[in-house]
C-alpha cells in the first residue's frame, strides 16, 4: 500500500490569484499524514521567473517526505526550465520506494512559452527503460493531459503524442497518471490504468463551482482511492474508489452536460 | 446479442481508392446479411466533397443489403460538401433503432466545413443525451469521424474533437456501449471506463499506416460482452482486434509500432 499526495498547479507569483494561506494549508496537510511521498504536477510559479523560483522554495522545503516536481508550461515561460532544474529537481525524475514496492516517475510535456504539451520519442524510450524495474505499484506523473476532461475549454489541452502515451500506460501496465494543467479534478478509467486531474492547490484559478484542492491517494496493487482534500477547509471527499481492478465510483461531473439538460436550449 | 459492420475512410475519388477493395466489403457484408443488423460508415467517403463523387459513390453504396447508418469526415466537407452529403447520405446527424436487438445507433457531425478538426458543439451534445433519453435501449452505440482519444501511430497533429471532454462525460454517464471512429485509418481500440472505443481503418484504400490492411470491423455486442475482428478488405481474412466480457478486456491487439521502434533502435543510446 502506498499513499501519495498529489497536488499541482501552485502559481506562485500571481499577485492577484495566489492564495498563501491555502498553500501553508496544503503543507501542514501533507506534515500531519506523511504521505509516501508527494507528487507535484507543475505550475509551480506562474511565470517562470527567477524570483519567483527563489520565492516559492522556502515553501517547498518546508515539505517533509519526498517530493517530486515535474514542469508545466507555465513554469517554462520565460526560460524557466533553467531555475526550474537548478532550484527544484531534473525535468524528468524518478523515485522508487522499495519498501513501498513503488515507482513513480516524472515528465517534461511543456515547452518554453508554448501552451502545448509534447512527451517526445526519447522521454517515452527513457520512461521504458525506467518501468523495467518490476514494482507492484507504478505511477506516471506529468503536467498536461493525456485524455481530455470535460469543462476544460476549447483549447487542445493534450499531448500532441497523447496515443503513444496511452498505449505506454497498457504495455507497461502503469496504475496510474497524475496530472494537472486545467485545474480540474477528474478521473478516468482506460483498461487497468486510472487517470488523475489534479486542481489548482493554491489559487482560485477554479473551473465552475470548483474549489482549490488537491488529491489524496492510496493505491494498493489493484485496489485505488482517491480524495479531493479542499485547500482552504482541508475537507475530504470522494473523487474515485477502484476495488481490485473494478471501477466502483467516480465522482461524475455535471457542469456543461446538466446545463445543457436543464437549460433545453436547442431541443423543444 | 446486435453484430455490426464498421466501414470507414471509404475517400471515393482518391487516386489510392480501389473498386476491388468495395466490391470486396459489398461482398461479405451481402453474404452475411441475415446476421448482420446495421452497417455504420465513419465518414470520409468522399476525397474532396465534391458533388460527382458523392453522386456516383451513392448507387455503389446502395447496393449494401443491410441498413446502414452514415457520418460525414473532414474530407466529405470540404468545398461545401455537406450539402451534397446531406442530399445523397442523408442528415449530419441521425440514429438508428433497432427494436428487436434493443439497440439505438446514434450518429453525429464532428467536422465543419474545409476544417481538419473536430469539434461537437453544444447543440448536439444536448441532441444526443435527448436521443438517448427518448429511446431507452440495452445498447447504444456511438458513430462520428473524428477521435475522441487519440490513438498511437496517428501523428502529430490533434485528431481528437474539441469538446472531447464533454463527449467523453456522455459515454460515462448515459451508458454507451461503443463508439464507433475513423479519420486516421488505424484499426484499434480502448477500453474507457464501460466503455469501448473502437476506431477502424480505411475500408477502401491504399491510404493505410505502417503494415496496416485496407480493413473494416466486424463487431458483436451482447450484454457487456463484445468481439471486434478486423476484416482485410483484399483478402477478406479476420483478425481479432479485441475481445471484452463482462466489462473485463480479454485481448486487445497491441500496437507496437513507434514504441518498439524507438525501444529497439539506436537512436538514442
Amino acid at each position: 500500500m502506498v499513499e501519495l499526495i498529489h497536488f499541482g498547479d501552485l502559481h506562485y507569483g500571481d499577485k492577484k490569484e495566489f492564495r498563501e494561506e491555502w498553500l501553508l494549508n496544503v503543507i501542514k496537510y501533507i506534515n500531519d499524514i506523511r504521505p509516501d511521498a508527494a507528487i507535484c504536477t507543475g505550475d509551480v510559479v506562474h511565470k517562470g521567473r527567477l524570483s519567483q523560483y527563489q520565492g516559492i522554495i522556502p515553501y517547498l522545503e518546508k515539505i517533509e517526505v519526498p517530493l517530486m516536481v515535474v514542469p508545466g508550461n507555465h513554469d517554462l515561460k520565460a526560460n524557466g526550465i533553467i531555475p526550474f532544474e537548478r532550484f527544484i529537481m531534473p525535468r524528468r525524475s524518478k523515485m522508487i520506494l522499495e519498501d513501498k514496492d513503488t515507482i513513480i516517475i516524472g515528465l517534461n510535456s511543456a515547452k518554453g512559452d508554448s501552451s502545448e504539451g509534447e512527451i517526445g520519442d526519447e522521454q517515452l524510450e527513457w520512461c521504458a527503460f525506467q518501468f523495467n524495474k518490476i514494482l507492484e505499484n507504478r505511477v506516471l506523473a506529468l503536467h498536461h493531459h493525456v485524455v481530455a476532461v470535460p469543462y476544460s475549454g476549447r483549447k487542445q489541452t493534450t499531448l500532441t503524442d497523447a496515443g503513444e502515451i496511452l498505449e505506454f500506460t497498457q504495455l507497461f501496465e502503469i496504475d496510474l497518471v497524475l496530472m494537472g494543467h486545467k485545474h480540474i479534478p477528474h478521473a478516468y478509467q482506460i483498461g487497468n490504468t486510472t487517470y488523475l486531474y489534479c486542481g489548482t492547490a493554491s489559487s482560485i484559478k477554479v473551473r465552475a463551482k470548483e474549489t482549490a484542492s488537491f488529491n489524496h491517494i492510496i493505491l494498493d496493487g489493484g485496489n485505488l482511492d482517491v480524495d479531493i482534500v479542499d485547500s482552504s477547509t482541508l475537507e475530504r471527499s470522494p473523487l474515485f474508489t477502484k476495488k481490485e481492478g473494478l471501477t466502483r465510483f467516480i465522482r461524475p461531473r455535471k457542469t456543461r452536460i446538466e446545463h445543457l439538460i436543464n437549460m433545453r436550449l436547442f431541443n423543444e | 446479442m446486435v453484430n455490426l459492420i464498421h466501414i470507414s475512410d471509404i475517400h471515393y475519388g482518391d487516386g489510392e481508392y480501389k473498386q476491388e477493395y468495395m466490391e470486396n466489403v459489398i461482398k461479405y457484408i451481402n453474404s452475411n446479411k441475415d446476421h448482420i443488423d446495421a452497417v455504420v460508415c465513419t465518414g470520409d467517403l468522399t476525397k474532396k466533397g465534391r458533388y460527382y463523387d458523392f453522386e456516383q459513390l451513392s448507387p455503389i453504396l446502395k447496393r449494401i443489403e443491410v441498413p446502414t447508418l452514415t457520418v460525414a469526415g473532414n474530407t466529405d466537407v470540404k468545398n461545401s460538401g455537406i450539402i451534397f452529403f446531406e442530399q445523397f447520405f442523408g442528415p449530419r446527424r441521425t440514429k438508428m433503432v433497432i427494436e428487436n436487438k434493443d439497440t439505438l445507433i446514434i450518429g453525429i457531425r464532428s467536422c465543419k466545413d474545409d476544417l481538419k478538426k473536430g469539434e461537437i458543439g453544444d447543440e448536439q451534445l444536448a441532441w444526443v443525451i435527448e436521443t438517448i433519453q427518448k429511446h431507452p435501449k440495452k445498447n447504444i452505440v456511438l458513430a462520428l469521424h473524428h477521435h475522441l482519444v487519440a490513438v498511437p501511430y496517428a501523428g502529430r497533429s490533434w485528431n481528437a474533437v474539441r469538446d472531447a471532454g464533454e463527449l467523453l462525460e456522455i459515454t460515462q454517464r448515459y451508458g454507451v456501449d461503443l463508439v464507433l471512429m475513423g479519420h486516421k485509418h488505424i484499426p484499434h481500440a480502448w477500453l474507457f471506463g464501460e466503455t469501448t472505443l473502437v476506431y477502424c481503418g480505411t475500408s477502401t484504400t491504399d491510404l493505410v499506416r505502417a503494415d496496416d490492411p485496407p480493413c473494416f470491423n466486424e463487431i458483436t455486442l451482447e450484454d457487456e460482452d463484445i468481439e471486434v475482428h478486423i476484416i482485410n478488405s483484399k483478402t477478406l481474412e479476420k483478425e481479432v482486434l479485441l475481445t471484452r466480457k463482462r466489462g473485463v478486456v480479454e485481448f486487445i491487439r497491441p500496437r507496437k509500432g513507434r514504441l518498439d521502434h524507438i525501444l529497439q533502435s539506436e537512436v538514442y543510446k
